[in-house]
């Protein structure tokens, strides 16, 4: 899964990810055979802890490797050679399908089973029994089983049979994945049981169906099944949270869960952006607040989640200049790394029998792991436990931070407007507001408060003139205000930061070399504590230095602007399918 | 699975009208020679097929008999129906229409029968086990991905159903019995094409796409949903509704002897094929036939236009030579054809 590109550097500890992965095993977990899963990989130990997990939920039941070179006959079953000789009687020896009836079969190098394998597991997946016609014997046997496969493929090798892949509804990456964190699956045999037993009775509304329908068409995800399996796994996750209805928010997870990883286009907005102010279906004013009884805003809440999920693969794009039919988007970690919420209960003797929300303290615990010092395992605390369910977030204002200065070379800054226009462009897509702060002299300016108004936000980047000294500290102060004021508004900010990390004047706005180092981390711990989701665009010529310094300080995602030509940002515009 | 009692109900398919009414015609005339449904994955081909067992009439066989030999005519080999004096009415009783699967990974003795090894085995006896082509007499059997089955068993059937009965000659035996059936089958051609001698077999062939309209596939996931929470109640639910579809089957049975069919409708059909230029007579009778038990289940006493028109597209579009100079899909083409021929509705 490493990328070829090396420019786009290795990110922070992602527990976004981390996040998503162990959401999709806990879903996984309780509806096993009706979703399936796919674990994306090679052999290491983020995947094996997974297999563990899995078998340490199915204890008493047979878990089956079925390896990628069996043939029709173990699969299948049939006629027993040794044992017929010796009885004198024609026995069978039952197939792997079969006697894994009830348990989970396991498939080693799942891309490469061939076709007819493949057609067989398909069809005992889909009746959940085995026909035998062979060697003279004719039965129908229960198979009902559950589904990992195990997909080793790289990213330009085909992967999974489709007729595989349409039927395991989940999927995530194992690389990345600690096996401490998977280790500490918060998920008793209880909490199984329980929502289980839930799970029958969660219903759906017509109207979330709904937008799960015209999401999944939107992405480009034309397969019934998809569909299907994105339902249930929003039951699934409003019985892990010890709902009886599905609400937007577990609609929006299982967007990201089962909708993401298969969506093959964005949804295209379809008026001219620059003959209109706001996205064509929105004539009301800028109240991003309004929870309004029309579906638009739940289908673009939705799209939101599917986007968030979406590889950060748009800075990458740029430099290989690759064609590929998704586009990313910039703030992965909103979706994931947000603020506590909700109400925590505070002490929790184990008398209590509030049921603890397991998504909901996974989601509280991520962004702190960092502070916390966690290398490797997920540092819970009391704190993070919930019981509720949270509101889901509202509207996300992206704030755009650029580096004007000196520093920033004035090719460079032309290289990251054009970033910053491809940024926008999926703000658009997203109904997000954006907002723009330059820094460049002796002050940072505010050039635009948030809006929705892509044009005038276009406008002011073009005009933005470079040079001049950095004041990087400052622009911190700033960003800070404006993500409290966001906050307050009750949207939620996600800062975009376009910098070589060299700032050379003080936060009062005095050029002075000496402490303006220490005025930019101690800008960048405020902020931190702020907790804002941050993304760091490294544009230095040579990044890695300053630019990750100021990263971990931010605990922002780290990304390096690749050295690329206007041409390859033209080009990865065209294929991003946003209208320059 | 020939019970179809157990399966999702055929009144409660979203859409799909083509495959649907495809299977009804075939439900009512099965000389017509069945039905070839190709198409996206995950579009409940199979649960249509399925669903379609339980809409069909019993059928009277002959108590005991292997082979489910009509009672009056059916000239049958096996034990129960030799045991019976010739001219004297023979036992025999109601059971449903068979409905046979033909699993893949299917071993040539399973499909036509062998020696039953056990017998053999145990008692030193010589006798025949029938196969699935024995069930499936008079009923229909079902392929699902007909175009990933093996070779020898196309070959095999392709025979079969050309003779309408199964000559088994091996492991020392020379056994034959009646075996006609209706091939039902489907598949998705992404994963494979089909034997062009397999494919002129299929009396009618429907294309299956996936709906895209918000509304059918909102349907389909809260019925789908609706009837995994709980089949029983759901099927009791749509019970009345598939009555109606069921006594449509039988009427149309029943009737499909005194549907006529005018010069006027024959010379049209002609004119179609050759319009086409399709292979054979084979496209102009199944045309007929097709239009003829289209007007049985809608209860008309006369094929018209309106019939023809509706079973031009599956009832030919296999049979259409490729033209070079035309780009576009077999479809595309006979619907013009019906135009030009038929005029338009």
């Amino acid at each position: 899964m490493t990328d070829p590109v090396e420019t786009a550097g290795t990110n922070p500890p992602e527990h976004a990810d981390v996040f998503d992965a162990l959401q999709a095993l806990l879903v996984f977990a309780v509806d096993p055979v009706g979703l399936g899963l796919c674990v994306r990989g090679r052999h290491g130990p983020g995947r094996s802890a997974v297999l563990r997990a899995i078998k340490s939920l199915y204890l008493d039941t047979p878990f089956r490797k079925i390896p990628c070179h069996i043939d029709e006959d173990r699969l299948l079953g049939g006629l027993d050679l040794g044992a017929t000789l010796a009885a004198g009687k024609p026995l069978v020896s039952q197939g792997v399908l079969a006697s894994t009836h009830d348990g989970v079969a396991v498939l080693s190098m799942a891309e490469r089973l061939p076709g007819r394998t493949i057609t067989h597991l398909v069809h005992a997946m889909d009746t959940h029994r085995v026909r035998l016609e062979r060697d003279g014997f004719s039965s129908i046997l229960p198979a009902r089983f559950a589904v990992v496969a195990l997909d080793e493929s790289g990213d330009d090798e085909p992967g999974l049979d489709p007729r595989l892949a349409d039927r395991l509804a989940l999927q995530f990456d194992a690389d990345r994945l600690s096996p401490e964190a998977v280790d500490e699956l918060p998920l008793t045999p209880a909490d199984l049981l329980a929502a289980r037993k839930g799970l029958r009775d969660v219903t759906m509304p017509k109207r979330v169906i709904e937008a799960l329908c015209r999401t999944a068409l939107g992405l480009g995800i034309t397969s019934m099944r998809s569909a299907m399996q994105c339902v249930q796994a929003a039951r699934v996750l409003a019985a892990l949270g010890g709902e009886t209805e599905v609400g937007d928010e577990q609609a929006g997870a299982a967007v990201r869960l089962v909708l993401a990883h298969r969506a093959v286009q964005l949804p295209i907005p379809e008026a001219e952006e620059e003959s209109t102010e706001a996205p064509p279906d929105e004539n009301k004013a800028d109240d991003s607040n309004a929870e309004s009884t029309e579906q638009k805003p739940l289908d673009d809440q939705l799209i939101d989640a599917a986007m968030a999920a979406l590889p950060d693969g748009l800075l990458e794009l740029l430099a290989s200049g690759a064609h590929r039919e998704r586009s990313a988007h910039v703030a992965r970690t909103g979706a994931a790394v947000q603020g506590p919420r909700g109400r925590p209960i505070g002490d929790m003797p184990a008398s209590r029998d509030a049921r603890l929300n397991v998504l909901a303290t996974l989601r509280t615990a991520a962004p702190w792991q960092k502070i916390r010092g966690a290398d490797k395992r997920l540092a819970i605390r009391r704190s993070d436990f919930r019981t509720t369910r949270r509101k889901s977030s509202t509207q996300s204002v992206n704030i755009f931070v650029v580096d004007a200065s000196g520093s920033s070379a004035a090719q460079r800054l032309s290289e990251v407007k054009g970033a910053v226009q491809l940024l926008l462009g999926d703000c658009y897509v997203r109904r997000d507001q954006v907002a723009l702060i330059a820094f460049r002299g002796a002050s940072p300016e505010l050039l635009l408060a948030p809006t929705r108004s892509l044009v005038r936000a276009k406008r002011e980047l073009a005009n933005l003139p470079g040079g001049g000294a950095t004041p990087l500290a400052g622009a911190l102060d700033a960003t800070r205000e404006l993500a409290r004021q966001v906050t307050k508004s009750g949207q939620r900010p996600v800062v975009i930061l376009l910098t070589d990390g060299r700032g050379n004047v003080g936060r009062d706005g005095t050029p002075g070399h000496a402490d303006s180092a220490q005025h930019t981390e101690a800008a960048a711990h405020e902020l931190r504590a702020a907790s804002v989701s941050t993304l760091l665009v490294d544009v230095a010529k040579r990044p890695r230095g300053r630019g990750r310094d100021l990263a971990v300080a931010l605990n922002a995602r780290y990304l390096a602007l690749p050295y690329a030509s206007s041409q390859s940002i033209v080009e990865a515009v065209q294929a991003s399918g946003v209208a320059a | 699975m020939s019970k179809g009692m157990d399966s999702f109900p055929f009144s409660a398919i979203v859409g799909q009208d083509d495959m649907k009414q495809a299977l009804l015609i075939s439900a009512i005339d099965p000389g017509i020679g069945g039905v070839l449904a190709f198409g996206d994955r995950g579009t409940g081909k199979s649960t249509a097929v399925r669903a379609l067992a339980a809409l069909l009439p019993k059928i009277r066989v002959v108590k005991d008999c292997v082979y489910g030999a009509e009672p009056l005519s059916g000239r049958c080999t096996c034990e129960a129906c030799a045991a019976f004096d010739p001219g004297k009415p023979r036992l025999s009783r109601l059971v449903p229409t068979p409905v046979v699967d033909l699993p893949l990974g299917v071993t040539e003795d399973r499909v036509m029968g062998a020696l039953d090894l056990e017998r053999a085995l145990a008692h030193g006896e010589k006798a025949f086990e029938p196969g699935l082509l024995a069930r499936a007499n008079r009923g229909f059997l079902y392929i699902d991905e007909v175009n990933l089955l093996e070779d020898h068993i196309v070959d095999l059937l392709l025979d079969v159903a050309a003779s309408g009965e199964n000559l088994v000659e091996r492991e020392g035996l020379s056994v034959r019995h009646p075996a006609r059936f209706v091939l039902i089958g489907s598949g998705n051609p992404e994963e494979g094409e089909l034997r062009p001698q397999l494919l002129d077999r299929f009396g009618l062939s429907v294309e299956i796409t996936t709906p895209v309209e918000i509304d059918q596939r909102v349907d389909i996931i809260r019925r789908r949903a609706e009837y995994e929470s709980n089949p029983e109640v759901f099927r009791k639910k749509w019970s009345r509704k598939e009555g109606a579809v069921r006594r449509k089957v039988s009427q149309g049975r029943a009737q499909l002897e005194q549907v006529k069919t005018g010069d006027q409708m024959l010379t049209r059909a002609a004119e179609l094929c050759v319009a086409l230029n399709t292979d054979g007579l084979r496209g102009e009778l199944t045309l007929i036939r097709a239009a003829r038990a289209l007007a049985a289940l809608k209860g008309d006493k006369q094929v018209d236009v309106h019939h023809l028109r509706a079973v031009a597209v599956p009832a030919l579009t296999h049979r259409l030579r490729r033209a070079p100079l035309d780009e576009a899909g077999a479809a595309v083409r006979i619907e013009r054809a019906v135009s030009e021929v038929l005029g338009d509705d």
